[in-house]
């Protein structure tokens, strides 16, 4: 078996190379393999050379460590009791030839990396990833190997920027090489590794400065323990306003969620006085139509896929406030000036939605893909990363108020609504078709609530019960600032987020729950109104 | 809030129980009435998600057992209820299912809160409640069957790994749970095992956030900025629940955090838990269960046809092709209760609890489970399980033999 795996291999290295230094470069893949799946190898040794396989001149060495090592990350390596391996996938491939073989034994499993192999491993595809023709990849494989700057094999790196073109990953690379010349014994080079470390403030750069200090090998030097110092007081400068500054974002971004929830409330309960316990289901609906959508746009439009969410603002809006009118017609409008019955009736509509959703599509958490636009973040200061769903949350809440506040204060629309729910006998005097009035602004304070839902797919788990946790919050919001004033709720909503956010990193998100409930009932106690306080003759 | 969820929680419990009541062909079928088995496991709020996996396996498995002439001659009976993922119900459905309907035994719970409020009504009745999940230990009921692992087999053979060459020698810990008994305990039990291993307070650091928080922003920030002190590689050790931990896990990618510079033990992560991520970002982090649904053994390619067969035959919402420890957990309990009733003769808790004692099976993950003869500790294999980029779990380590379970752990009281 053994013999003719061999004769074919190298029947077919003859075939593809041509020439006998094929035949050779494929005798030592074998051997590579087998380093690496030997039970009693050094991985991490095998690993070094099989990228330096990699990085050699041939393009089918290069190809081929590239598969190998992706591979070994994603743990479809599987090595045979044979000394062989191969790749497990929806066509399995031989290890050594890439050729497609039949699957693996199931008595073999694949070959699953520790922590500390995947750090290798993240490097040995960075290291890979540095002769690669397209920029990107090449500044993301520095960046990586800057990270992980202790793990990286000098002599490829220099090699690199050597070759290096472009100034960015070359001084990135350079930036790698320097801290690792904090081991160095030479002070002159670790003076210079000190300061190219400080002249990237980060919390990594801070964590290698102060493992730096604690060494014995920089205490017994004065000048050197100095300098490092001195840029550990920097970098902390640095961070510190980066910090606050974060502090700020997740506020701000706290009360972008609590306003967009609290926006159709403040329209329903706080114009019309209908207390509505089903405003967190509006939400929920709203988030299931965005993944109704983006189950639509994947199956029909894939290539629009990152634009669902765009898409689902319409339909969202749309599909709640319908159900928002329909719930006005059936229910509420039977029941205004009614309290205690509107609580009760809108309590068991929502416990009514949650099951219905939950029978049509089960309690689980729904999946969203989300848009490759909102994946990740930035880092905008050291110490301070803003991550783009949140950025996203913030600004749309920011133009459904604009939006809202136009459409209250400025449309015809809007004016019948505030006559309507002010005095409404004087409105109806004059003519104003009060019953419609009232269910078109139902719908709008319903409507908003499904847009709420679409920005909490991207932050929240949606599931059917996911309504009931943002109802209180939308209340606390609502009556903070002020029945009836939509000023009143953003100044409300802001304040509640922030203040939540700074007790947060001090006494814990328990405590400071806590912290934000008491103050509301402080400050009710002094102004029962809210904050902004309708003024009216009534 | 509480009485909302607690009305939603009577009415559904309501609708569900009414909704089971006996067939009329199996009583017809049966010359006796069958047994009763009561299904305490929400369907509705934070735990939903989870525990209805549970619910359904019971049933299955109650097929199971019927198909093969149920026990003692009569056809078991699994009584639904759902308690709503709101701790007090638990307590009172236990009641009226041991009560009312006159359940032989109960399985169920998620969360130890949940165990916890079950516990003195299984007590007062002398019934017993089998409880499918791993948990904090430091408890030991003879009214309670413990079918998963104190943390001794389970979370400390994981943080050992953590802290070893292969883990990337850990150092300093970021506990994060949800603010209950379990993470409480398990971090209190944490802190008393590092101190035997010389780890300074300095270097260990405990936060909780309330049930169902999902924004992790300051947490994560304060996970990095904890990471980059001085003093060696920083993981965390996550014990939130439900809801929070795919938003913990999708805050920590968003800000930049992979499981190479950070890993995340997360204890009570589970497949379903991954369902709703892109795991590609996720790979490497942690996760230590007696079961992971990739072990390669007969039993478990059964386990795994039979569940996929039960969720397409019963239309259900779950994903066929997803099965978690503890489902497992449940399906040996049923069992293992059969097991002991056949041997009893009888389904009263005191005969059935002297014959559990020794009663061993071969679980899905290969390894022949056996009941304590003493504590109802069920005796497990243990394995440790790294995210793949599949939504699931490769496994990465697990021990040789069942291991012994020591339900009162020494470390916990020098902390």
């Amino acid at each position: 078996m053994m013999k003719g795996r061999w004769l074919l291999q190298a029947v077919l290295c003859w075939l593809v190379a041509g020439t006998s230094a094929g035949a050779w470069a494929s005798a030592s893949h074998t051997a590579l393999l087998a380093a690496f799946c030997a039970s009693d190898s050094n991985k991490s040794v095998a690993l070094e050379r099989i990228v330096d396989a990699g990085v050699s001149d041939t393009a089918r060495d290069q190809a081929w460590a590239r598969q190998i090592v992706d591979a070994i990350r994603n743990s479809a390596l599987v090595c045979d009791t044979g000394g062989g391996a191969t790749i497990k996938g929806a066509q399995p491939l031989d290890a050594d030839t890439l050729k497609a073989v039949a699957s693996p034994a199931a008595s073999d499993s694949p070959y699953v990396p520790s922590i500390v192999m995947m750090r290798k491993l993240a490097v040995a595809s960075a290291e890979l990833d540095l002769f690669s023709a397209q920029r990107d990849t090449r500044v993301a494989a520095a960046t990586q190997i800057d990270k992980f700057f202790g793990l990286l094999d000098p002599e490829i790196v220099s090699q690199a920027i050597k070759h290096e073109r472009d100034p960015d990953v070359a001084s990135l690379l350079t930036l790698a090489m320097a801290k690792r010349g904090l081991g160095s014994s030479d002070r002159v080079e670790r003076l210079a590794a000190i300061k190219a470390v400080a002249e990237v403030p980060s919390e990594t750069a801070r964590t290698t400065l102060a493992n730096f200090v604690a060494q014995d090998s920089a205490r017994s030097d004065p000048q050197v323990l100095a300098a490092a110092q001195g840029a550990i007081k920097h970098i902390d400068t640095a961070l510190s306003f980066g910090h606050a500054f974060s502090i700020l974002f997740s506020g701000l971004s706290y009360a972008g969620v609590l306003l967009l929830t609290a926006l159709g409330l403040s329209i329903v309960f706080g114009l019309m006085g209908v207390i509505n316990l089903a405003h967190g289901e509006f939400i929920m609906i709203g988030a299931y139509s965005t993944y109704l959508v983006e189950r639509f746009v994947q199956a029909h439009m894939p290539a629009y896929f990152d634009a669902y969410i765009f898409v689902a603002i319409p339909v969202a809006f749309l599909i709640s406030a319908v159900c928002g009118m329909l719930l006005e017609f059936f229910v509420i409008r039977f029941l205004y000036r009614r309290p205690l019955e509107t609580l009760l009736a809108t309590w068991a509509v929502s416990i009514a939605l949650i099951k219905l959703v939950q029978v049509l599509f089960g309690s689980q958490n729904v999946e969203f893909v989300t848009p490759g636009f909102l994946n990740g973040g930035m880092q905008v200061s050291p110490g301070f990363f803003v991550t783009y769903n949140r950025v996203f949350a913030i600004v749309l809440a920011l133009l459904i108020f604009l939006a809202t506040f136009a459409v209250v204060r400025l449309t015809k629309l809007g004016l019948l609504m505030r006559a309507t729910t002010q005095l409404r006998d004087m409105a109806r005097c004059l003519g104003v078709a009060a019953e419609r009035v009232d269910r078109l602004a139902f719908g709008l304070g319903a409507g908003l609530a499904g847009l709420a839902g679409v920005v909490l797919t991207q932050i929240a788990s949606v599931n059917p019960s996911m309504g009931t946790g943002f109802v209180v919050d939308s209340f606390m919001v609502v009556v903070l600032g002020g029945a009836g004033s939509l000023l009143g709720t953003v100044v409300s909503s802001l304040a509640l987020g922030e203040i939540n956010q700074f007790i947060e990193p001090f006494y814990g998100a328990v405590a400071a729950k806590v912290a934000v409930l008491l103050l509301i009932v402080l400050i009710i106690q002094k102004r029962p109104q809210g904050l902004f306080a309708l003024k009216t003759r009534v | 809030m509480k009485r909302r969820t607690f009305l939603s929680a009577v009415g559904s419990g309501l609708v569900t129980a009414a909704g089971t009541t006996l067939p009329k062909a199996a009583l017809a079928a049966g010359s006796t009435e069958p047994i009763k088995l009561g299904l305490l496991f929400s369907q509705s709020g934070t735990m939903a998600n989870n525990e209805s996996l549970l619910k359904d396996t019971a049933l299955m498995t109650i097929d199971q057992v019927n198909a093969k002439g149920g026990v003692l001659g009569r056809q078991v009976q699994g009584v639904v209820v759902d308690p709503a993922s709101d701790w007090p119900m638990y307590a009172q459905l236990s009641k009226q299912l041991i009560q009312r309907d006159k359940c032989a035994a109960l399985f169920g719970c998620w969360t130890s809160v949940s165990r916890k409020s079950v516990l003195p009504v299984v007590e007062a009745n002398d019934s017993l409640l089998f409880y499918p999940l791993h948990f904090e230990g430091e408890e030991q009921s003879k009214n309670v069957v413990y079918l998963n692992s104190p943390p001794s087999s389970s979370v400390l053979p994981a943080i050992d790994y953590l802290m070893g060459d292969q883990g990337g020698n850990a150092k300093r810990f970021y506990m994060i749970g949800s603010d209950y008994v379990w993470p409480r305990t398990i971090n209190k039990m944490l802190k008393g095992y590092f101190k035997t291993k010389n780890i300074p307070d300095s270097a260990l650091r405990e936060r909780y956030v309330p049930f169902g928080q999902s924004n992790f922003q300051t947490i994560v920030r304060e996970i990095k900025d904890f990471a980059a002190q001085p003093g060696g590689q920083a993981i965390v050790v996550m014990t939130v629940v439900g809801d929070s931990i795919p938003a913990m896990f999708k805050e920590a990618v968003n800000q930049g955090i992979r499981a190479t510079d950070i890993p995340i033990l997360g204890l009570d992560v589970v497949d379903s838990d991954l369902e709703g991520l892109d795991t590609k970002p996720l790979v490497g982090n942690l996760s230590c269960w007696c079961y992971f649904q990739n072990v390669d053994t007969p039993q478990n390619t059964q386990f795994k046809n039979d569940w996929k067969n039960y969720v397409a035959a019963h239309a259900l919402k779950h994903r066929p092709d997803m099965v978690i420890d503890p489902m497992v957990s449940t399906y040996l309990g049923i069992n293992l209760w059969a097991q002991a009733v056949t041997k009893a003769k009888s389904t009263s808790t005191d005969a059935v609890r002297k014959a559990l004692a020794g009663q061993s099976m071969i679980d899905p993950a290969g390894y022949k489970v056996t009941m304590d003869a003493s504590s109802q500790y069920l005796w497990r294999g243990d394995m440790i399980g790294s995210i793949n980029a599949n939504q699931g779990f490769d496994i990465l380590w697990k021990s040789k033999d069942i291991v012994k379970p020591v339900p009162f752990n020494p470390f916990t009281g020098k902390a």
